[in-house]
Protein backbone atom coordinates (compact mmCIF):
# COMPACT_ATOMS: atom_id res chain seq x y z
CA UNK A 1 0.00 0.00 0.00
CA UNK A 2 1.19 3.67 -0.60
CA UNK A 3 1.57 5.93 2.05
CA UNK A 4 1.59 9.40 1.48
CA UNK A 5 2.39 12.36 3.50
CA UNK A 6 2.80 16.02 3.74
CA UNK A 7 5.21 17.85 5.56
CA UNK A 8 4.25 21.16 5.14
CA UNK A 9 0.34 20.11 6.54
CA UNK A 10 -0.80 21.07 9.80
CA UNK A 11 -2.01 17.88 10.36
CA UNK A 12 0.46 16.13 12.65
CA UNK A 13 3.05 13.32 10.73
CA UNK A 14 1.90 10.35 12.63
CA UNK A 15 -1.70 11.72 11.85
CA UNK A 16 -0.96 11.47 8.30
CA UNK A 17 0.80 7.77 8.33
CA UNK A 18 -2.55 6.66 10.83
CA UNK A 19 -5.03 8.06 8.09
CA UNK A 20 -3.05 6.12 5.25
CA UNK A 21 -3.55 2.59 7.03
CA UNK A 22 -6.87 3.47 7.83
CA UNK A 23 -7.89 4.39 4.29
CA UNK A 24 -6.13 0.94 3.29
CA UNK A 25 -8.05 -1.08 5.57
CA UNK A 26 -11.30 0.98 5.02
CA UNK A 27 -11.07 0.42 1.02
CA UNK A 28 -9.97 -3.45 1.27
CA UNK A 29 -6.30 -3.01 0.10
CA UNK A 30 -4.64 -3.98 3.25
CA UNK A 31 -6.91 -7.30 4.09
CA UNK A 32 -6.78 -8.66 7.58
CA UNK A 33 -3.80 -10.44 8.73
CA UNK A 34 -1.52 -8.02 5.99
CA UNK A 35 1.57 -6.84 7.85
CA UNK A 36 2.49 -3.34 7.42
CA UNK A 37 6.44 -2.38 6.66
CA UNK A 38 8.66 -2.07 9.89
CA UNK A 39 8.70 1.29 11.44
CA UNK A 40 12.24 1.85 11.34
CA UNK A 41 12.01 1.07 7.07
CA UNK A 42 8.80 3.31 6.46
CA UNK A 43 10.54 5.80 8.79
CA UNK A 44 13.54 6.03 6.41
CA UNK A 45 12.04 5.60 3.50
CA UNK A 46 9.76 8.65 4.52
CA UNK A 47 12.71 10.60 5.72
CA UNK A 48 10.85 10.86 9.23
CA UNK A 49 11.73 9.98 12.67
CA UNK A 50 11.48 6.40 13.79
CA UNK A 51 9.42 7.17 16.94
CA UNK A 52 6.98 8.98 14.79
CA UNK A 53 5.77 5.95 12.98
CA UNK A 54 5.66 3.80 16.26
CA UNK A 55 3.30 6.58 17.64
CA UNK A 56 1.22 5.94 14.43
CA UNK A 57 1.21 2.11 14.63
CA UNK A 58 0.02 2.49 18.77
CA UNK A 59 -2.40 4.53 18.14
CA UNK A 60 -4.05 2.04 15.52
CA UNK A 61 -3.33 -0.50 17.48
CA UNK A 62 -5.00 1.52 20.54
CA UNK A 63 -8.15 1.72 17.59
CA UNK A 64 -8.43 -1.81 17.61
CA UNK A 65 -7.31 -2.04 14.13
CA UNK A 66 -3.36 -2.93 14.41
CA UNK A 67 -1.63 -5.62 16.16
CA UNK A 68 1.90 -5.31 17.55
CA UNK A 69 3.88 -8.13 18.04
CA UNK A 70 7.30 -8.31 19.56
CA UNK A 71 9.43 -10.15 16.20
CA UNK A 72 6.08 -10.22 14.04
CA UNK A 73 5.75 -6.18 13.40
CA UNK A 74 2.71 -4.54 12.83
CA UNK A 75 -0.18 -6.54 11.42
CA UNK A 76 -4.13 -5.99 10.08
CA UNK A 77 -6.12 -7.11 13.21
CA UNK A 78 -8.75 -9.43 12.15
CA UNK A 79 -11.98 -8.72 9.79
CA UNK A 80 -14.40 -7.87 12.75
CA UNK A 81 -13.09 -4.37 13.20
CA UNK A 82 -13.70 -3.42 10.00
CA UNK A 83 -16.47 -1.37 9.84
CA UNK A 84 -15.22 0.93 12.77
CA UNK A 85 -12.23 1.29 10.72
CA UNK A 86 -13.97 2.30 7.46
CA UNK A 87 -16.09 5.03 10.17
CA UNK A 88 -12.85 6.07 12.02
CA UNK A 89 -11.09 6.79 8.49
CA UNK A 90 -14.21 8.75 7.09
CA UNK A 91 -14.01 10.51 10.30
CA UNK A 92 -10.33 11.61 10.26
CA UNK A 93 -10.97 12.72 6.64
CA UNK A 94 -14.02 15.01 7.31
CA UNK A 95 -12.10 16.38 10.34
CA UNK A 96 -9.08 16.86 8.58
CA UNK A 97 -11.66 18.73 5.24
CA UNK A 98 -12.62 21.05 8.41
CA UNK A 99 -9.28 21.85 9.35
CA UNK A 100 -8.45 22.98 5.83
CA UNK A 101 -11.50 24.94 5.55
CA UNK A 102 -10.79 26.26 8.73
CA UNK A 103 -13.75 25.29 10.27
CA UNK A 104 -13.55 24.02 14.20
CA UNK A 105 -14.83 20.98 16.09
CA UNK A 106 -18.16 22.35 17.58
CA UNK A 107 -19.07 24.58 14.13
CA UNK A 108 -18.87 21.20 12.45
CA UNK A 109 -20.82 19.36 14.53
CA UNK A 110 -23.44 22.20 14.99
CA UNK A 111 -23.45 21.60 10.90
CA UNK A 112 -23.72 17.50 11.50
CA UNK A 113 -26.53 18.44 13.56
CA UNK A 114 -28.32 20.31 10.91
CA UNK A 115 -27.91 18.34 8.19
CA UNK A 116 -29.87 15.73 10.87
CA UNK B 1 46.63 20.29 -11.89
CA UNK B 2 47.33 22.33 -9.12
CA UNK B 3 47.81 20.33 -5.42
CA UNK B 4 45.10 23.54 -4.54
CA UNK B 5 42.82 22.01 -7.42
CA UNK B 6 42.84 18.42 -6.24
CA UNK B 7 42.42 19.77 -2.66
CA UNK B 8 39.10 21.66 -4.24
CA UNK B 9 37.84 18.22 -6.10
CA UNK B 10 38.49 15.90 -2.83
CA UNK B 11 36.53 18.37 -0.38
CA UNK B 12 33.64 18.61 -2.71
CA UNK B 13 33.85 15.22 -3.30
CA UNK B 14 34.06 14.38 0.38
CA UNK B 15 31.02 17.01 0.66
CA UNK B 16 28.75 15.24 -1.82
CA UNK B 17 29.19 11.71 -0.05
CA UNK B 18 29.29 12.79 4.19
CA UNK B 19 29.64 8.98 4.48
CA UNK B 20 32.97 8.54 2.58
CA UNK B 21 35.24 10.00 5.04
CA UNK B 22 33.28 7.21 7.93
CA UNK B 23 34.72 4.78 5.59
CA UNK B 24 37.79 5.61 5.34
CA UNK B 25 38.10 6.89 8.90
CA UNK B 26 37.44 3.45 10.09
CA UNK B 27 39.65 1.14 7.19
CA UNK B 28 42.89 3.28 7.86
CA UNK B 29 42.13 2.71 12.07
CA UNK B 30 41.74 -0.85 11.82
CA UNK B 31 44.62 -1.23 10.14
CA UNK B 32 46.60 1.41 12.33
CA UNK B 33 45.37 -0.59 15.41
CA UNK B 34 46.65 -3.95 13.81
CA UNK B 35 49.65 -3.08 12.63
CA UNK B 36 50.50 -1.15 16.34
CA UNK B 37 49.15 -4.54 18.25
CA UNK B 38 51.45 -6.54 16.19
CA UNK B 39 54.52 -4.48 17.01
CA UNK B 40 53.90 -3.91 20.27
CA UNK B 41 53.63 -7.82 21.34
CA UNK B 42 56.22 -8.48 18.86
CA UNK B 43 58.27 -9.79 21.30
CA UNK B 44 56.54 -12.02 22.99
CA UNK B 45 55.47 -13.83 19.66
CA UNK B 46 56.74 -17.04 18.38
CA UNK B 47 56.61 -15.94 14.80
CA UNK B 48 57.76 -12.60 12.96
CA UNK B 49 55.86 -9.95 13.29
CA UNK B 50 55.81 -9.18 9.58
CA UNK B 51 54.34 -12.60 8.66
CA UNK B 52 51.52 -11.80 10.70
CA UNK B 53 50.57 -8.64 9.51
CA UNK B 54 50.90 -9.41 5.69
CA UNK B 55 49.11 -12.61 6.53
CA UNK B 56 45.92 -10.73 8.17
CA UNK B 57 45.61 -7.69 6.49
CA UNK B 58 46.13 -9.10 2.64
CA UNK B 59 42.12 -9.23 2.38
CA UNK B 60 42.42 -5.05 3.21
CA UNK B 61 44.95 -4.94 0.22
CA UNK B 62 42.26 -6.93 -1.86
CA UNK B 63 39.34 -4.84 -0.51
CA UNK B 64 41.14 -1.54 -1.28
CA UNK B 65 41.68 -3.47 -4.63
CA UNK B 66 38.46 -3.94 -5.40
CA UNK B 67 36.90 -0.33 -4.72
CA UNK B 68 39.79 0.92 -6.94
CA UNK B 69 38.82 -0.96 -9.90
CA UNK B 70 35.36 -0.42 -9.29
CA UNK B 71 35.93 3.06 -9.41
CA UNK B 72 38.10 3.01 -12.35
CA UNK B 73 35.96 0.95 -14.41
CA UNK B 74 34.20 3.16 -17.31
CA UNK B 75 30.53 2.09 -16.10
CA UNK B 76 27.58 4.54 -15.42
CA UNK B 77 27.15 5.32 -11.34
CA UNK B 78 30.15 3.36 -10.65
CA UNK B 79 31.16 5.99 -7.67
CA UNK B 80 27.80 5.19 -6.57
CA UNK B 81 28.11 1.10 -6.53
CA UNK B 82 31.62 1.73 -5.18
CA UNK B 83 30.23 3.81 -1.84
CA UNK B 84 27.53 2.16 -0.96
CA UNK B 85 27.98 -1.47 -2.28
CA UNK B 86 31.56 -2.13 -2.42
CA UNK B 87 32.93 -0.29 0.55
CA UNK B 88 30.24 -2.48 2.87
CA UNK B 89 31.67 -5.49 1.78
CA UNK B 90 35.54 -4.55 2.18
CA UNK B 91 34.27 -3.48 5.54
CA UNK B 92 33.24 -7.04 6.43
CA UNK B 93 36.57 -8.40 5.26
CA UNK B 94 38.49 -6.13 7.77
CA UNK B 95 36.04 -7.43 10.67
CA UNK B 96 36.83 -10.71 9.69
CA UNK B 97 40.45 -9.39 10.09
CA UNK B 98 41.08 -7.48 12.34
CA UNK B 99 39.26 -9.98 14.51
CA UNK B 100 41.79 -12.87 13.36
CA UNK B 101 44.66 -10.85 14.39
CA UNK B 102 43.38 -10.25 17.53
CA UNK B 103 42.81 -13.71 17.82
CA UNK B 104 45.81 -14.87 17.11
CA UNK B 105 47.63 -12.39 19.29
CA UNK B 106 45.59 -13.65 22.17
CA UNK B 107 46.46 -17.31 21.48
CA UNK B 108 50.22 -16.95 20.87
CA UNK B 109 51.46 -14.42 23.27
CA UNK B 110 54.62 -15.99 25.14
CA UNK B 111 54.04 -19.51 23.12
CA UNK B 112 56.78 -21.29 21.59
CA UNK B 113 54.94 -22.66 18.38
CA UNK B 114 52.30 -20.35 16.59
CA UNK B 115 48.85 -21.72 17.17
CA UNK B 116 46.29 -20.31 14.47
CA UNK B 117 43.46 -19.55 15.78
CA UNK B 118 41.08 -21.14 13.51
CA UNK B 119 41.81 -24.71 16.15
CA UNK B 120 40.23 -23.00 19.28
CA UNK B 121 36.65 -21.95 19.79
CA UNK B 122 37.75 -18.72 21.20
CA UNK B 123 39.34 -17.88 17.54
CA UNK B 124 36.15 -19.07 15.80
CA UNK B 125 34.23 -17.08 17.68
CA UNK B 126 36.07 -13.88 17.46
CA UNK B 127 36.55 -14.22 13.68
CA UNK B 128 32.65 -14.74 13.20
CA UNK B 129 31.83 -11.74 16.11
CA UNK B 130 34.55 -9.76 13.38
CA UNK B 131 32.37 -10.39 10.34
CA UNK B 132 29.29 -9.68 11.67
CA UNK B 133 30.11 -6.70 13.44
CA UNK B 134 31.89 -5.51 9.77
CA UNK B 135 29.08 -6.76 8.26
CA UNK B 136 26.43 -4.84 10.25
CA UNK B 137 28.63 -1.90 9.93
CA UNK B 138 29.72 -1.57 6.54
CA UNK B 139 25.61 -2.43 5.89
CA UNK B 140 24.69 0.33 7.91
CA UNK B 141 27.26 3.15 6.15
CA UNK B 142 26.22 2.08 2.96
CA UNK B 143 22.29 2.15 3.64
CA UNK B 144 23.00 5.71 5.02
CA UNK B 145 25.15 6.80 2.06
CA UNK B 146 22.03 5.47 -0.79
CA UNK B 147 19.49 7.28 1.67
CA UNK B 148 20.78 10.71 1.96
CA UNK B 149 22.17 10.89 -1.73
CA UNK B 150 18.09 9.97 -2.52
CA UNK B 151 16.53 12.17 -0.55
CA UNK B 152 19.18 14.74 -1.71
CA UNK B 153 17.85 14.08 -5.19
CA UNK B 154 13.86 14.54 -4.21
CA UNK B 155 13.84 16.93 -1.61
CA UNK B 156 9.76 17.48 -1.41
CA UNK B 157 7.83 18.11 1.67
CA UNK B 158 5.35 15.57 -0.18
CA UNK B 159 6.57 12.30 0.40
CA UNK B 160 4.74 8.45 -0.76
CA UNK B 161 6.55 5.23 0.07
CA UNK B 162 5.27 1.75 -1.08
CA UNK B 163 6.32 -1.42 0.28
CA UNK B 164 6.64 -5.40 -1.06
CA UNK B 165 8.12 -8.35 0.01
CA UNK B 166 9.77 -10.90 -2.28
CA UNK B 167 10.98 -14.04 -0.62
CA UNK B 168 13.01 -17.13 -2.83
CA UNK B 169 11.72 -20.32 -4.73
CA UNK B 170 13.10 -23.80 -5.60
CA UNK B 171 14.48 -21.95 -8.81
CA UNK B 172 16.61 -19.41 -7.06
CA UNK B 173 17.87 -22.00 -4.52
CA UNK B 174 18.94 -24.05 -7.15
CA UNK B 175 20.84 -21.27 -9.06
CA UNK B 176 22.36 -19.63 -6.20
CA UNK B 177 23.49 -23.29 -4.79
CA UNK B 178 25.25 -24.36 -7.92
CA UNK B 179 27.06 -20.64 -7.62
CA UNK B 180 27.62 -20.58 -4.29
CA UNK B 181 29.21 -23.97 -4.50
CA UNK B 182 31.60 -23.24 -6.97
CA UNK B 183 32.81 -19.89 -5.23
CA UNK B 184 33.65 -21.29 -1.85
CA UNK B 185 35.56 -24.47 -3.66
CA UNK B 186 37.49 -21.64 -5.55
CA UNK B 187 38.16 -19.76 -2.10
CA UNK B 188 39.14 -23.14 -0.06
CA UNK B 189 41.71 -24.01 -2.42
CA UNK B 190 43.32 -20.69 -2.93
CA UNK B 191 42.98 -20.44 1.04
CA UNK B 192 44.83 -24.18 1.08
CA UNK B 193 47.44 -22.73 -1.54
CA UNK B 194 48.22 -19.54 -0.10
CA UNK B 195 48.30 -21.03 3.93
CA UNK B 196 51.61 -20.05 5.80
CA UNK B 197 53.75 -23.29 6.35
CA UNK B 198 54.60 -22.04 9.80
CA UNK B 199 51.08 -22.32 10.86
CA UNK B 200 50.20 -25.56 12.38
CA UNK B 201 46.97 -28.01 11.35
CA UNK B 202 44.75 -27.36 8.43
CA UNK B 203 41.70 -24.61 8.54
CA UNK B 204 39.94 -26.93 5.89
CA UNK B 205 37.82 -28.73 8.23
CA UNK B 206 36.48 -24.79 9.68
CA UNK B 207 36.75 -23.66 6.25
CA UNK B 208 34.67 -26.02 5.00
CA UNK B 209 32.43 -25.78 7.95
CA UNK B 210 31.80 -22.16 7.44
CA UNK B 211 31.09 -22.51 3.86
CA UNK B 212 28.71 -24.73 4.53
CA UNK B 213 26.61 -22.34 6.89
CA UNK B 214 27.27 -19.62 4.17
CA UNK B 215 25.05 -21.55 1.84
CA UNK B 216 23.12 -23.00 4.03
CA UNK B 217 21.76 -19.68 5.00
CA UNK B 218 22.05 -18.03 2.09
CA UNK B 219 19.87 -20.82 0.36
CA UNK B 220 17.24 -21.10 3.32
CA UNK B 221 17.01 -17.27 4.44
CA UNK B 222 17.31 -14.75 1.99
CA UNK B 223 14.55 -12.05 0.85
CA UNK B 224 14.41 -8.82 -0.82
CA UNK B 225 12.50 -6.07 0.66
CA UNK B 226 11.10 -3.01 -2.37
CA UNK B 227 9.76 0.28 -1.82
CA UNK B 228 9.02 2.43 -4.16
CA UNK B 229 9.09 6.29 -3.08
CA UNK B 230 8.52 9.64 -4.61
CA UNK B 231 12.72 9.67 -4.26
CA UNK B 232 13.53 6.35 -5.68
CA UNK B 233 13.33 2.52 -6.25
CA UNK B 234 15.33 0.28 -3.77
CA UNK B 235 15.44 -3.26 -3.59
CA UNK B 236 17.34 -4.69 -0.48
CA UNK B 237 18.48 -7.70 0.14
CA UNK B 238 18.68 -9.41 3.98
CA UNK B 239 21.97 -11.42 3.59
CA UNK B 240 24.81 -11.14 0.94
CA UNK B 241 25.65 -7.74 2.45
CA UNK B 242 23.33 -6.42 0.16
CA UNK B 243 24.95 -7.75 -3.08
CA UNK B 244 21.83 -8.42 -5.13
CA UNK B 245 20.44 -5.15 -4.52
CA UNK B 246 20.14 -1.99 -6.10
CA UNK B 247 18.46 1.68 -5.73
CA UNK B 248 17.34 3.68 -9.09
CA UNK B 249 16.61 7.49 -8.63
CA UNK B 250 13.45 8.39 -9.69
CA UNK B 251 14.05 10.69 -12.45
CA UNK B 252 16.58 7.98 -14.04
CA UNK B 253 13.36 5.90 -14.91
CA UNK B 254 12.65 6.30 -18.23
CA UNK B 255 10.28 3.15 -18.56
CA UNK B 256 8.56 0.50 -16.29
CA UNK B 257 6.79 -2.62 -16.95
CA UNK B 258 6.09 -6.09 -15.71
CA UNK B 259 7.63 -8.85 -16.83
CA UNK B 260 8.32 -12.80 -16.46
CA UNK B 261 11.83 -13.57 -14.95
CA UNK B 262 13.43 -17.00 -14.22
CA UNK B 263 16.98 -17.11 -12.16
CA UNK B 264 19.67 -18.49 -13.63
CA UNK B 265 23.03 -19.73 -12.32
CA UNK B 266 26.74 -18.10 -12.38
CA UNK B 267 25.10 -14.71 -13.56
CA UNK B 268 26.61 -11.95 -11.92
CA UNK B 269 24.20 -9.23 -12.27
CA UNK B 270 23.76 -6.63 -9.54
CA UNK B 271 20.48 -5.03 -11.55
CA UNK B 272 18.79 -8.30 -11.59
CA UNK B 273 17.36 -9.48 -8.03
CA UNK B 274 15.19 -12.11 -9.70
CA UNK B 275 14.35 -14.52 -6.02
CA UNK B 276 11.79 -16.59 -8.39
CA UNK B 277 10.00 -17.86 -11.45
CA UNK B 278 7.40 -15.71 -12.22
CA UNK B 279 6.29 -11.94 -12.88
CA UNK B 280 9.12 -9.29 -12.14
CA UNK B 281 9.23 -5.64 -11.97
CA UNK B 282 11.61 -4.14 -14.87
CA UNK B 283 13.10 -1.08 -14.63
CA UNK B 284 14.84 0.75 -17.87
CA UNK B 285 16.58 4.09 -17.01
CA UNK B 286 17.92 6.90 -19.79
CA UNK B 287 21.31 6.10 -19.45
CA UNK B 288 20.32 2.63 -21.05
CA UNK B 289 20.59 0.62 -17.32
CA UNK B 290 18.10 -2.39 -17.21
CA UNK B 291 17.09 -3.12 -13.62
CA UNK B 292 14.61 -6.24 -12.37
CA UNK B 293 12.76 -7.48 -9.33
CA UNK B 294 11.07 -10.06 -8.88
CA UNK B 295 7.31 -9.46 -6.81
CA UNK B 296 3.91 -11.09 -7.07
CA UNK B 297 2.58 -7.10 -7.37
CA UNK B 298 4.75 -6.05 -10.13
CA UNK B 299 1.71 -4.82 -11.97
CA UNK B 300 0.04 -2.55 -9.25
CA UNK B 301 4.31 -1.23 -8.64
CA UNK B 302 3.95 -0.41 -12.20
CA UNK B 303 1.01 2.12 -11.91
CA UNK B 304 2.46 3.04 -8.55
CA UNK B 305 5.87 4.19 -10.45
CA UNK B 306 3.61 5.68 -12.63
CA UNK B 307 1.82 7.57 -10.06
CA UNK B 308 4.55 8.69 -8.58
CA UNK B 309 6.67 9.75 -11.92
CA UNK B 310 4.26 11.33 -14.21
CA UNK B 311 5.68 10.46 -17.87
CA UNK B 312 7.09 7.28 -17.16
CA UNK B 313 5.19 4.45 -19.15
CA UNK B 314 4.68 0.90 -19.26
CA UNK B 315 6.48 -0.54 -22.61
CA UNK B 316 4.57 -3.11 -24.29
CA UNK B 317 5.11 -6.31 -23.21
CA UNK B 318 7.82 -8.12 -26.67
CA UNK B 319 6.75 -11.91 -27.34
CA UNK B 320 9.93 -14.06 -26.29
CA UNK B 321 11.10 -11.79 -23.33
CA UNK B 322 11.75 -13.24 -19.88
Amino acid sequence: MLFEIDTLSPAPIYGQIAACVRRGIASGVLKPGSKLPPSRDLARELDVNMHTVQRAYCQLRDEGLLELRQGRGAIVASGRVAPSARLNSLIHDLLHEADAQGLTTTELARLMEAMR
Amino acid sequence: MSIWTSARRARTALAANPVLPVFIAIYVSIVALSVAAVRTTESRLPVEAGNLTSYWLESEVIAIAMYLAWVALPRPHRMRYALETVLPIGLCLYGVDAAGLTATLWLNLNAKTLQMPFGSLTGIGLILGGSFAGWFLGRYLGGLAAASRLRREAASSLRSAWFSETSPDGSWRRATGITTGLMMFALILLAQATSPAYAPGSPLPIQLLAAGVWAFTIVVGDHATISITDAAIKVRTRLLSNNMGWSVSLSEIESARAITARPEPLRFDRSKCVLRTGPALEIRTVTGGRYSVSMDDAAEAVSVVRALRPGVWPQTRQAGDT
